[in-house]
């Protein structure tokens, strides 16, 4: 039976930062950990921590990814130096990665990863997956996994990001450090399920942009007009402005079915540009031509009603079993650029305490990246701009 | 207004209205923004805070920056830190501490000099932003974006230091554009670190003053027990010789108490009738003079016994230069005195006794050249004393014999260098000519004393012409000798030899004679005692046989089992044995073991012959024991009988040639002897313990390895 272990800390030093990191989650007992998951913010130094990592634990498979800060057990943090790891002991798990994932090639990349994993033969039923946030196509790589797996498979997980630039994003495998690879776990311990569920509390407004010439993933323009400078000038941003500069306000929200609506909360499900080339617009799925995309704004009531909405419903699936790791992806435009700490706080408080075991958080790995991956109506989805919480319970 | 009209009028205020929201998103995002840059710098206060509390803990300097180059990164995010650090009054001991390893990838001096040229752009204590653009003296090294720079000095203290934080240009993108308010904070950051600095500053000369006032404190004890406890007396005079205060060993030399003399000029009651008066003249002047004086007189005790006084006397000024003290140091050298009259006696007969016996002894002090030599050196070598070695030398070295000269000057020269400290010689000299060389003999030593400063070359030299002829007749004496001891043994082992052959004939001859069968009563009793002095004389020249025999060959070491030799010896004697008699063999190791076996054996043989020869008769249980030892190299046989023994008057000559310790019994009295001469050969030892109608045990101890 795999057993995790968590910690976070926020340390200049990167060598320092992850010894101290897998001290503090395993004591001195970490010699026979089987698998480490760093989640470390862009200002560390990624290849020393893959070093250090692998020589505190050189039998254990070291995966790793950047991000703009870090939720741990000891509370949320977002500056240049945090960093967060999740151990894992025990041998109930395949591990596959790939190197140059993009857009174009994410179902291919995406299919490699999961044939990958079947090959180990273990009795897979959950797959956390990890890939660079940037130029890529979320729904794809859940579409390549489910074609070996069966949608009935769970895929959760996160997209790696930078500090919401949208310049890079790390990987790290063992002991190298990618910038455009995806890596994904499969669990095949038997005695544990996962529930998932992602929550986002925006609100759709105005006029929707329609998307009129696009390519998979890229949107070439809106209403007939070029996508940039469209989307720019209904943000009333202007020339010179960046994705950074439009993540916070530009999350773009496509119309959800009733049904799912119902479930989601909400009648949209929103999506983040997290790139541009001139006039082209990178969107985080395929978008087909004729898409509404709204423009939206945030509702801080709605944000924490929906929030404890989603923790009840998820308490409720549980019926009195036990957590024993969560797993949390957040959206980088959900952090600093949304809320100030105390609220931030608030609100993984309320994300945290109803999961509580014996009066103490369970082993808890969070991060802010680009995209969250949920079941949404029973599907594998991907998620923007959303809180994201997988749940592993026996 | 139309419909029409009203309706693009509409959809004109919706799109306004609409653009208007997000605009009014974008500037929330803005406020958002603005709020979240507080939070950053309240953050960096935090952070600084923290710094502080570290920064509170005690360490050292090189920690401390370590702390402040992480601190650096800790509070404004920056990529890389430097902190450099220039700690004395020319600014040349410096201390670097970069916070990334590809800074630190350079020589240190590389880094110090491109700091230092940022002087021009750095004002004192005030922090600087450098652009991406311009360029400074660290943009060969780094290919930086943005700098923020600080030096900081304190003119009232010798130290300066430079903090700085970089990002480089590839990770610049992570990294917001340093703001005005961070140069506030860095400027506030090196406050705290120059206060640090300040302080332990301050703490490291309070440190030291203390060190001094407890150094001076603990001086000031030290020397004030020293001199209450000196064994010197110690007086204190004020400025017109009147005493202020004495110590302990004054009293007791003395006899006076303190109470006594105090206010009392010394001189008024120490000094007497033997007083020497160029020494009290002396004194008086240099107490007038105020100097400093050294002088041995003799005083009185208080009882009237006159003592020698070693005085000192030193007078004490104050800052102003005005005298206010003598301080008299005296030491009673009565006993020194004794001394050194007996010391000049001793010398006085060591030169007398070195006459008499003809040793010359001479002496050079390398510092000075000085040299001496006393009389008969002078004599045996004719030649006049000299003060000086650049004199004595060449002196010296023409009456060496040509054929020594160059041997005996070297290694005196090595002497002198220090490569070796003791020298003995032999060689010639020639005196004059038409006389046969002299033969001296020379013991040097170096005599090295650093505590006085001194290198001295001590010889000792005696002609032994006259007791050199005497060895070698000596020499020659002994080599007639041992020639006519090897031809008497070469004759003794010929003789035996040689008498031997002709007498086992006899013996053989006899036992065929024994073997007719018409011999009468008489003649069968004469030819009887005949085999027996045949078997007595044959007996005496073996034994005569195996001494020579062993005085004459070498060892011959071979690989043998003693036990099996032993075995061998019973089976030889099986015929004289009394059937009673229990012979047995016991050993403790390895039987094999590697020596001379025919010396040991006819050792064996003799002592266990004896044994069995020497029982007593009507015995219950007669015995012959052999016990072996054999453990490494330590070899030993103990042979035990429980035989007649020997009397205790004859056990210490035993071992003599020819020794018998009972007339009644036969025998020649070479065994013991023979075994005696073997133990010797075999470098072994052989002891014996008996008693008279007990028994006797012999003992034949060796190291196996010596003997080979």
């Amino acid at each position: 039976m795999l057993q995790f272990y968590s910690a976070s800390a926020r340390i200049v030093n990167s060598t320092r930062a992850i010894t101290d990191c897998v001290e503090a989650a395993l004591g001195n007992n970490y010699a026979d950990t089987n698998l480490l998951l760093i989640h470390a913010s862009i200002g560390h130094n990624f290849q020393e921590l893959a070093d250090q990592a692998k020589a505190m634990l050189p039998h254990a498979r070291i995966l790793g990814a950047s991000g703009c800060g870090v939720v741990g057990t000891e509370g949320v943090s977002e500056s240049m130096k945090d960093i967060a790891v999740m151990a894992v002991k025990g041998e109930e798990f395949a591990v596959s990665h790939v190197d140059g994932i993009y857009g174009h090639n994410a179902y291919d990349r995406a299919r490699e990863l999961a044939l990958s994993l079947q090959a180990s033969g273990k009795p897979i039923n959950m797959i956390y997956f990890l890939a660079s946030g940037i130029d890529i196509d979320n729904n794809r790589c859940i579409e390549a996994f489910e074609s070996v797996f069966g949608p009935e498979v769970t895929i959760f997980g996160a997209t790696s990001s930078d500090n919401m630039k949208g310049f890079i994003s790390y990987q790290i495998v063992d002991s190298t450090v990618f910038e455009h690879a995806a890596f994904a776990i499969g669990f095949a311990d038997t005695s544990l399920l996962v529930d998932t569920q992602a929550t986002h509390g925006f609100v759709a407004v105005g006029e929707p942009l329609v998307v009129t010439k696009s390519t998979g993933h890229i949107i070439h323009e809106f209403n007939g007009k070029p996508a940039w400078s469209e989307y720019l000038r209904r943000l009333g941003l202007f020339g010179e402005a960046t994705c950074g500069d439009t993540i916070p306000v530009g999350a773009l929200a496509e119309l959800l079915p009733p049904d799912l609506a119902l479930e989601y909360g909400n009648k949209h499900i929103l999506r983040v540009v997290t790139q541009h080339q001139g006039e082209d617009l990178y969107y985080a799925t395929g978008c087909a031509e004729g898409t509404s995309l709204w423009l939206t704004v945030r509702d801080e009531e709605l944000i924490f009603a929906e929030m404890r909405r989603m923790v009840d419903v998820m308490k409720n699936r549980m019926e009195g079993r036990t957590p024993v790791a969560v797993f949390h992806a957040d959206c980088l435009a959900r952090g600093r650029f949304l809320f100030n700490r105390i609220i931030k706080e608030e609100l993984v408080g309320i994300m945290q305490t109803p999961f509580y075991v014996a009066g103490e958080c369970p082993p808890w790995l969070g991060m802010y990246g680009f995209g969250e991956f949920a079941r949404l109506g029973g599907k594998n989805t991907y998620h923007n701009y959303t809180t994201a919480l997988y749940v592993l319970y026996r | 207004m139309s419909t029409a009209a009203e309706f693009e009028r509409l959809k004109s205020s919706y799109t306004e209205l609409e653009l208007r929201l997000a605009r009014f998103s974008s500037v929330q995002q803005e406020l958002i923004s603005a709020r979240d840059q507080l939070d950053q710098e309240l953050e960096m206060y935090k952070r600084m805070l923290a710094f502080n509390q570290s920064a509170l803990i005690d360490q050292t300097g090189l920690s401390f920056i370590r702390l402040v180059a992480d601190a650096l990164i800790d509070i404004f995010e920056v990529e890389y830190s430097i902190v450099h650090f220039e700690s004395n009054p020319t600014f040349k001991g410096t201390l670097t501490f970069f916070q990334d390893k590809f800074l630190a990838g350079y020589e240190q001096q590389v880094w110090v000099d491109a700091i230092r040229a940022l002087d021009p752009l750095l004002s004192e204590s005030k922090s600087i932003s450098i652009t991406p653009t311009s360029e400074t003296s660290l943009t060969p090294f780094v290919n930086y974006q943005s700098i923020l720079a600080i030096r900081v000095e304190e003119p009232s203290v010798p130290f300066r230091f430079y903090m700085l934080g970089l990002i480089s240009v590839s990770k610049a993108p992570f990294y917001p554009p340093i703001r005005p308010s961070y140069n506030t904070i860095l400027g506030l950051l090196a406050q705290q670190t120059k206060s640090w600095f300040l302080l332990r500053h301050k703490r490291k000369l309070i440190d030291v003053q203390m060190q001094q006032l407890e150094n001076a404190d603990r001086e000031l004890r030290k020397l004030s027990l020293i001199a209450t406890k000196a064994k010197s007396g110690v007086v204190i005079t004020n400025a017109f010789g009147e005493i202020e205060w004495v110590n302990e060993s004054f009293e007791r030399t003395t006899g006076y108490a303190l109470a006594e003399v105090k206010g009392k000029k010394p001189k008024d009651f120490l000094q007497g009738p033997e007083t020497d008066l160029e020494a009290r003249r002396k004194l008086t002047e240099a107490l007038r003079d105020k100097q400093s004086v050294e002088v041995t007189l003799i005083n009185y005790s208080k009882e009237g016994k006159p003592y020698y006084n070693q005085l000192q006397v030193t007078p004490i000024f104050d800052d102003s230069g005005q005298h206010i003290n003598f301080i008299a140091l005296q030491k009673d050298i009565t006993v020194e005195k004794r001394f050194e009259t007996e010391i000049l006696r001793i010398n006085s007969r060591l030169e007398r006794i070195t006459t008499r016996s003809s040793i010359g002894i001479w002496e050079w002090e390398q510092e000075s050249g000085r040299v001496f030599w006393n009389d008969v050196m002078s004599t045996v070598f004719q030649m006049e004393p000299v003060s000086h070695i650049d004199l004595a030398k060449p002196l010296w070295e023409a009456l060496i014999h040509p054929d020594d000269r160059s041997r005996i000057v070297q290694d005196i020269m090595d002497l002198a260098k220090g490569d070796r400290l003791v020298a003995e010689h032999e060689y010639r000299i020639c005196r004059s000519a038409g006389e046969e060389p002299r033969i001296v003999r020379s013991f040097v030593i170096m005599e090295d004393d650093p505590m006085i400063g001194t290198r001295r070359m001590i010889g000792i030299t005696t002609d032994i012409t006259e007791k050199r002829q005497y060895d070698i007749r000596i020499i020659r004496k002994n080599d007639e000798l041992r020639k006519i001891n090897a031809e008497l043994d070469n004759f003794v082992y010929s003789i035996s030899h040689d008498l031997r052959s002709p007498l086992l004939s006899i013996k053989g001859i006899l036992h065929l004679i024994k073997d007719e069968r018409d011999l009468t009563e008489k003649s069968r009793r004469f030819l009887d005692m005949a085999v027996v002095s045949t078997d007595r004389l044959d007996h005496t020249i073996q034994e005569i046989l195996d001494y020579s025999r062993n005085s004459r060959l070498e060892l011959q070491v071979s690989h043998f089992n003693v036990v099996e030799l032993v075995q061998e010896i019973f089976a030889d004697l099986h015929f004289t044995n009394n059937a009673m008699l229990q012979l047995s063999v016991h050993i403790k190791g390895d039987p094999l073991i590697e020596t001379d076996r025919y010396r040991l054996g006819t050792l064996l043989k003799n002592i266990i012959g004896n044994a069995v020869k020497y029982q007593q008769a009507d015995i219950d249980h007669p015995f012959v024991r052999v016990q072996i030892s054999h453990v490494d190299d330590e070899f030993k046989v103990l042979v035990e009988d429980n035989g007649q023994g020997i009397a205790q008057e004859h056990q210490e000559r035993v071992f003599e040639m020819f020794y018998r310790g009972a007339s009644k019994v036969q025998g020649t009295g070479l065994g013991l002897y023979i075994c005696q001469e073997i133990a010797n050969k075999l470098s072994g030892k052989l002891s014996l313990f008996s008693k008279e109608n007990v028994g006797t045990t012999v003992t034949f101890e060796m190291t196996l390895n010596s003997s080979v």
